[in-house]
């Protein structure tokens, strides 16, 4: 199995050195003087990490639904406003079929019948 | 509340005008969308369950942002005119909102036109869904 790792460079007082973590386990991480080293101790890790874990899932509450906000200069206004949750539905085209079935209530009930 | 959950620009862009003290939701669109959000999670398959109620909890965070705008006396007042003074075939729920609005000096923000063009004078309806104001 391939993970992917992003590998970092820096040089302090004229000295290089390389960090290196797994994007989807972020807690094996390592460091060292190469590149290669740093994702030789990477190996490693993993290889310990596979043979003494396993995956499993556990049960949580139902997150409140975030708001994929863009950060932009409306957004920020709009939160500092207040607003919020808007465009919670905007990748959720069902959802907003609840507006069509309320139309098709209110058409049905006038006020002479 | 459609093109705000839909996060419909024109309408964003108008909002970032209007302090939300001054703008508040009919109990009667509170009402039809919990009822609906509500039918729709009794109703589901198991299948569909999770789905409803992420849709029933995500209309609570929406709405609860938002003051309610209760009936009150004058509204049923006024409500009780408008009934009498329609002819035509109207939609309850219309009027009821109409009702409210003309009592309490309040502006509809509707896409919808049309549906109140003869219940309210043209400057209590706003579009600002298709308007920039």
């Amino acid at each position: 199995m391939e993970y992917r790792v992003q590998v970092f460079r820096s040089i302090t007082d004229g000295v290089e050195r390389w960090k290196a973590f797994v994007v989807t386990i972020p807690a094996i991480s390592a460091e060292a003087e190469s590149c290669e080293a740093a994702l030789e101790e990477i190996k490693r890790q993993l290889a310990d990490a596979i043979a003494t874990s396993e995956i499993t899932t556990v049960s949580g509450p139902v997150p409140e639904k975030v708001v994929e906000r863009d950060g932009s200069e409306l957004d920020l206004r709009l939160s500092k406003m207040g607003y919020r949750h808007y465009g919670i539905f905007a990748n959720d085209p069902g959802a907003l079929d609840l507006f069509d079935e309320i139309e098709r209530q209110r058409d049905q009930q006038t006020i002479d019948e | 509340m459609r093109h705000y959950t839909d996060g419909h620009q024109t309408l964003l862009d108008n909002l970032a005008k209007a302090p939300l003290e001054q703008v508040a939701v009919p109990f009667i669109v509170f009402a039809e969308q919990m009822r609906g959000r509500y039918d729709a999670l009794l109703k589901a398959e198991p299948q569909n369950l999770l789905r409803e109620q992420e849709r029933l909890i995500g209309t609570q965070a929406v709405l609860s942002a938002f003051s309610i705008l209760y009936l009150d006396q004058p509204s049923v007042d006024k409500l009780i005119e408008l009934r009498q003074k329609r002819s035509a075939r109207k939609r309850y729920a219309d009027v009821i909102i109409a009702a409210m609005a003309l009592s309490g000096g309040h502006v509809i923000i509707t896409r919808n036109v049309a549906d109140f063009g003869d219940l309210l004078p043209a400057v209590r309806i706003q579009n600002w869904i298709d308007q920039v104001y």
